[in-house]
C-alpha cells in the first residue's frame, strides 16, 4: 500500500509540473486571435470579431492573415454568409464569353445609333455577368448601410497589395460581386423607382446613371482583375473581357454624356432603349 | 527493500514525462486537430470507451490486446469479425468519394456547405487470437473529420484517412510476471489532411488541392509488461510504437516513433473484475506532455463490459456486451474542438457489432 502512495505522490508531481510548464504559454499568438475571430463570427458576435482583429492589426499591421480575417469580419457584418463559393467561382471559364456580348462605338452611324448599340452591349455586359455566377442570384442583397462594411472589406484587402493570395483575390472579387449587385439594384433600379411617373413615362436622372455605369463597370473590371489573379490560367481571355469592357463602359458614358447636353428628351430616349436591349427588365417604373 | 527499485524506475518514468517537449503552445485554441479529432490509430469500441489507455490491460473483449506481450493471456483460440460504425454515416459515401479522388462541385458543397463539423468512422476487422499468437485483417478503416469555421468566409480544417492492414502479434512471458511481445504491422492509407479556405478550392492552386495521398507502411512494434501480483495486480507496461518504414514520409501526416508507458491496477471488487489504467501515449503526432496523459477504467460483470476513459481533449464511455457467439457494444463520446474561454464539444456516438466463435 504504501508504494502505492508514493505511486499517487509522484503522478501528482508530474502533473503538477505538466500543468504549470503549460499555463506559461497561455498568451494568444496571431493565429490564436484569428481562431477565436472565426468562433466569435460563427457565433454572431461579430463586432467583437472586429474588435480583437483590429487590436491584433493594430499590433501586427503587417500580418495579412488577420488582415484578411478582419475583412470577412467586416464583410460579415454587411450581411455576408457565404457557403457556396465553390460552386460560384467554378463558372469563372464562362466569363470568356462575355467577349462575344461586346460591341464597339462607330463612328460612321448616328449618336442614337450608337447609344442603342452600346447600351445594348452594356446590357449585354451586365445582364450576362449577373448570369455567369451562380453566386449572384445566392448572395442576398445588402443594404446601403451593409454596403459600408462590404466596401470596407474589399478596401482592407487592397492594402494587402500585388501580393494577395489567389483565395483572398478570389474572396475580394466575390465580395464586389455583392456591391455589384448592391449598385445594380440600387443606382439603376432604385434610382427609376424613386423618380415620379409622369406621362407615361419615367425622369431619369442621366447624370447618376452615368456614374452608376462608371462605377459597376470599375467593379467589373476589378473582378476580373482578381479573377486573373485566382485563376492565372485564364488571365488571357480575361484580360480580353476587360478591354472591352473598359472601352464600352467608357463608349456608353460618353455617349450619355452627350445626350445631356444635346437633347432634352434624351433621358426618356435612353430609357427607352434601356428597356428595348435588356435592362429594361431590371428596370421598373411605377412599380411593374 | 524491493519496492525502493519500483520506485526509482517509477521516478525514472516521471522524469521522462516532465523532460517531454512542450510541442503545442498555440494548442490553447487550436482548430481542430486533437487527439481525438485526427488520430492516426486503429481501435475497437471498448479501447476507445477507456480513452486509448489500454496498454496495460492483459485482456480486450473485443479485439486484440494493445500491447503484444499480454498475447500469453488469451485461454483460447478465438475467431471473430467486428464492424464499427459512428454517427455522421451519411457522410461516409462522401468521404469514401473524397478519399478516392472523385472530388467534383457536388461533392465539394454536399460536405463543407450543409453542416460545420462532420465525423465519421468506420471499421471492420476479422481477429484471430491464441495463446501464442494473434492476427488481425482490417479491409476497411475509414475515419473523416472536418470543421468549417468563419461563415463569412469558410475556413476548413479536413483528415480523412481511410486505411487497409494486417496485424500479427506474438508474446512471451519471460521471466514469471514479466512478458515481452512484438508485433507486426503493415498498412496501405490514403489520406487528406489539410486545412484551407473553401474559396481556396476555386483558385487555380486549389484545383488538385483536396488529391489524396497515398502511403504504404511497415512497422515493428515490440512491448513489455511487468506485473505486482500482490499489489492490485499493478502493471507498468511499455511498448515502442511506429518504428519502422514508410513508402513516402508527408508533412502533413507524420507518424513519429514513440515510447509509450503505462501504468494500471485491478483493485478486487466485490462483484465482477475492476481494472484502471493510466497511459502515456500520443495518438496524434502533435500533442503536449499533459495531452498525452489519458486515464481509463474498465469493469466487467459477466457478459457485460463497462468502459470509461478521460484526456484533456474530452471524455469517453462505453458498454458492450459479448455473448459466446455474438457480441455488441455502444459507445458515446464527447470531443473538445475549441476551448479557452468557448468550450465547444462535439459528441459522438459509436456502434460496434460483432460475431465468434
Amino acid at each position: 500500500m504504501k508504494f502505492l502512495i508514493q505511486v499517487a505522490l509522484l503522478s501528482s508531481m508530474t502533473l503538477t509540473f505538466a500543468a504549470c510548464s503549460k499555463n506559461q504559454s497561455t498568451d494568444l499568438n496571431s493565429e490564436d486571435v484569428i481562431l477565436k475571430s472565426y468562433m466569435l463570427i460563427d457565433s454572431q458576435r461579430t463586432d467583437e470579431a472586429i474588435d480583437v482583429l483590429e487590436i491584433e492589426l493594430s499590433k501586427n499591421p503587417g500580418n495579412q492573415k488577420v488582415r484578411s480575417a478582419l475583412a470577412s469580419a467586416y464583410a460579415h457584418k454587411g450581411g455576408i454568409r457565404v457557403q457556396k463559393l465553390v460552386s460560384a467561382v467554378a463558372k469563372v471559364e464562362a466569363l470568356s464569353d462575355l467577349s462575344e456580348a461586346v460591341l464597339g462605338r462607330d463612328e460612321g452611324i448616328s449618336l442614337s445609333e450608337n447609344i442603342d448599340k452600346i447600351a445594348l452591349s452594356t446590357a449585354k455586359i451586365f445582364s450576362h455577368f449577373s448570369n455567369v455566377f451562380a453566386l449572384y442570384e445566392s448572395i442576398p442583397t445588402v443594404t446601403k448601410d451593409e454596403s459600408i462594411y462590404v466596401s470596407h472589406a474589399i478596401s482592407l484587402l487592397d492594402e494587402i497589395g500585388d501580393s494577395i493570395p489567389q483565395e483572398d483575390a478570389l474572396y475580394r472579387a466575390i465580395l464586389s460581386i455583392v456591391l455589384f449587385k448592391h449598385l445594380f439594384s440600387e443606382n439603376l433600379i432604385g434610382e427609376v423607382l424613386k423618380t415620379k411617373f409622369e406621362a407615361g413615362g419615367c425622369q431619369l436622372n442621366i447624370g447618376e446613371i452615368n456614374d452608376s455605369i462608371i462605377k459597376l463597370g470599375k467593379l467589373l473590371l476589378s473582378i476580373l482583375r482578381d479573377l486573373k489573379i485566382s485563376n492565372p490560367s485564364q488571365a488571357g481571355d480575361l484580360e480580353k473581357v476587360s478591354d472591352e469592357i473598359s472601352s464600352t463602359t467608357s463608349n456608353l458614358t460618353l455617349a450619355t454624356s452627350s445626350l445631356i447636353v444635346i437633347d432634352s428628351a434624351a433621358s426618356v430616349f435612353l430609357q427607352q432603349n434601356f428597356i428595348e436591349n435588356g435592362l429594361g427588365k431590371l428596370i421598373r417604373c411605377g412599380g411593374d | 527493500m524491493w519496492w525502493r527499485l519500483e520506485l526509482f524506475f517509477l521516478f525514472i518514468l516521471s522524469a521522462y514525462f516532465f523532460f517531454q517537449p512542450q510541442t503545442s503552445l498555440a494548442q490553447s485554441l487550436a482548430f481542430s486537430r486533437n487527439a481525438r479529432t485526427f488520430d492516426s490509430v486503429q481501435s475497437t469500441l471498448f479501447v476507445k470507451g477507456m480513452g486509448h489507455a489500454c496498454l496495460s490491460m492483459l485482456r480486450l473483449p473485443d479485439g486484440l490486446p494493445c500491447n503484444p506481450a499480454h498475447v500469453p493471456f488469451q485461454k483460447k483460440p478465438e475467431l471473430g469479425i467486428q464492424t464499427l460504425l459512428s454517427n455522421g454515416y451519411s457522410s461516409l459515401s462522401n468521404v469514401r468519394k473524397l478519399i478516392k479522388g472523385e472530388i467534383n462541385q457536388e461533392l465539394v458543397d454536399g460536405l463543407f456547405s450543409e453542416s460545420k463539423i462532420i465525423q465519421i468512422e468506420a471499421s471492420a476487422d476479422i481477429n484471430f487470437k491464441t495463446n501464442l499468437f494473434n492476427a488481425r485483417y482490417t479491409p476497411l478503416n475509414v475515419k473523416g473529420f472536418s470543421v468549417v469555421r468563419n461563415e463569412a468566409n469558410p475556413d476548413v480544417e479536413l483528415s480523412i484517412v481511410e486505411e487497409e492492414g494486417f496485424l500479427f502479434q506474438s508474446g512471451y512471458e519471460v521471466y514469471p510476471n514479466f512478458l515481452i511481445g512484438a508485433q507486426v504491422r503493415t498498412l496501405q492509407r490514403k489520406f487528406i489532411k489539410k486545412r484551407f479556405k473553401l474559396v481556396f478550392l476555386g483558385t487555380s492552386e486549389g484545383k488538385d488541392y483536396l488529391k489524396p495521398e497515398t502511403q504504404r507502411a511497415l512497422y515493428l512494434e515490440p512491448g513489455f509488461t511487468w506485473i505486482f501480483p500482490k499489489l492490485w495486480n499493478f502493471r507498468v507496461s511499455g511498448m515502442y510504437v511506429n518504428w519502422g518504414d514508410v513508402s513516402k514520409d508527408y508533412a502533413d501526416f507524420p507518424i513519429p516513433p514513440e515510447l509509450q508507458m503505462s501504468v494500471g491496477f485491478s483493485p478486487p471488487v466485490p462483484w465482477g473484475h475492476l481494472d484502471f489504467s493510466i497511459d502515456y501515449k500520443s495518438l496524434e503526432y502533435d500533442e503536449s506532455g499533459l495531452e498525452k496523459i489519458r486515464l481509463g477504467m474498465a469493469y466487467q460483470f459477466g457478459a457485460m463490459h463497462f468502459s470509461t476513459g478521460l484526456d484533456q481533449n474530452g471524455s469517453s464511455a462505453g458498454i458492450y456486451y459479448g455473448l459466446n457467439q455474438i457480441n455488441a457494444g455502444v459507445m458515446f463520446s464527447t470531443t473538445r474542438v475549441l476551448n479557452e474561454n468557448e468550450e465547444f464539444f462535439t459528441q459522438t456516438v459509436y456502434v460496434q457489432l460483432g460475431w465468434g466463435i
